[in-house]
């Protein structure tokens, strides 16, 4: 396991609340991430992220460091959204403006219209895969995560986890060159 | 290597964590494989196409709600018998005040048993050099005392007179 996890989890361990509350801290943002883009909204993200931290601060006292501290954090995320996603029985909801709003608004005009409507096509795209398949695209793509760990997080074998992307990104690839061509005309 | 080899590689040469013999490799195929290569292409570009957007960020000013809202919740959380006993004995803010704690305990102990005891041997036959003795040589001789005690049991109690003898009380 990570040093500073560790001694972070050994902290809380005996005792020490504000080692919980830098746990939070240093993992939060990557929480937040990985929760967004299964989920595509901030609001749903948001509740997800702090549904999280309550999970781990139950559970840390028996968090046995046998994995890296990262990846049962990220397991726990990846589980909720699908959770929350199978509790509400629809198809996350995308929220395009906050997808425009995202474009640096130091790009000029053109560039801006451009740039936002690539996000939205990306957003659409991704939200039309299935949900573990979006789990597993977003923790290889964005959040950099090596094949076995990613195999851990999601409960399956790495070969799993490439097979399943290599048809998200082929699924992606078609959903994008028509989505992009739609924008064009 | 062959088309579906390449095609099993791909996967993880595009999305960036790739070997650098298995690098290779696919990049000789590639070479010689024109399919293969439109292949890897679209892949790169979908990849690219992705990767072109920011990480997505809460609000301005989200993180501080957030974590008060947190705590909040966690205060409310039922906690166990265990948990809380080990809380209560453990919260570090309490480590120093204990510390303390144990310290002005022994001083006070300490000192209401002096009296009881009564004055040490030493207090009964009083030393001939105490009226030319000042305060920091109080402090001092016993230590000196002790020192040289320890001198003499070794290298000076075989053959050298004793530095500082303490006179016996005379008739």
């Amino acid at each position: 396991m990570d040093h500073e996890d560790a001694a972070l989890v050994a902290a809380f361990k005996r005792g020490e609340e504000s080692a919980f509350t830098a746990v939070v801290i240093k993992h939060r943002e990557t929480v937040y991430r990985i929760a967004r883009r299964m989920l595509a909204n901030h609001e749903d993200g948001a509740d997800v992220t702090q549904e999280v931290f309550i999970r781990v601060h139950r559970a840390l006292p028996r968090f046995d460091g046998r994995a890296q501290l990262r990846t049962w954090l990220y397991r726990i995320t990846v589980n909720l959204c699908l959770d929350f996603q199978e509790r509400r029985r629809r198809h996350a909801w995308v929220d395009l403006d906050e997808v425009v709003q995202e474009v640096p608004a130091e790009a000029g005009p053109v560039a801006q219209v451009e740039a936002g409507a690539l996000r939205q096509a990306v957003a659409r795209a991704v939200e039309s895969l299935p949900p573990r398949q979006r789990a597993m695209v977003g923790l290889r793509l964005y959040q950099d995560l090596p094949y076995d760990e990613i195999a851990g997080i999601c409960g399956c074998s790495e070969g799993t986890v490439k097979a399943t992307m290599f048809a998200a990104l082929r699924k992606l690839r078609v959903l994008l060159a028509e989505e992009w061509s739609e924008e064009r005309r | 290597m062959t088309c579906r080899e390449t095609r099993d590689a791909l996967i993880e040469t595009v999305t960036g964590r790739t070997p650098p013999d298995l690098r290779r490799a696919v990049a000789a195929h590639l070479e010689v494989c024109a399919n293969c290569r439109r292949e890897a292409a679209r892949f790169e570009e979908t990849v690219a196409l992705l990767r072109a957007g920011p990480d997505p960020d809460p609000p301005l000013g989200f993180w501080p709600g957030f974590m008060v809202q947190l705590e909040e919740r966690i205060a409310r959380e039922p906690v166990g018998l265990w948990a809380r006993l080990r809380r209560r004995l453990t919260v570090p803010a309490l480590g120093p005040a204990a510390a303390t704690a144990v310290v002005v305990v022994v001083f006070v102990v300490s000192t209401l048993l002096r009296p009881a005891l009564g004055p040490g041997p030493e207090a009964q036959t009083p030393n001939p050099l105490a009226p030319y003795l000042t305060d920091s040589m109080r402090t001092l001789l016993p230590s000196l005392e002790q020192t040289v005690q320890i001198w003499q049991s070794g290298l000076g109690g075989t053959d050298a007179d004793p530095l500082y003898l303490i006179q016996p009380e005379g008739p």
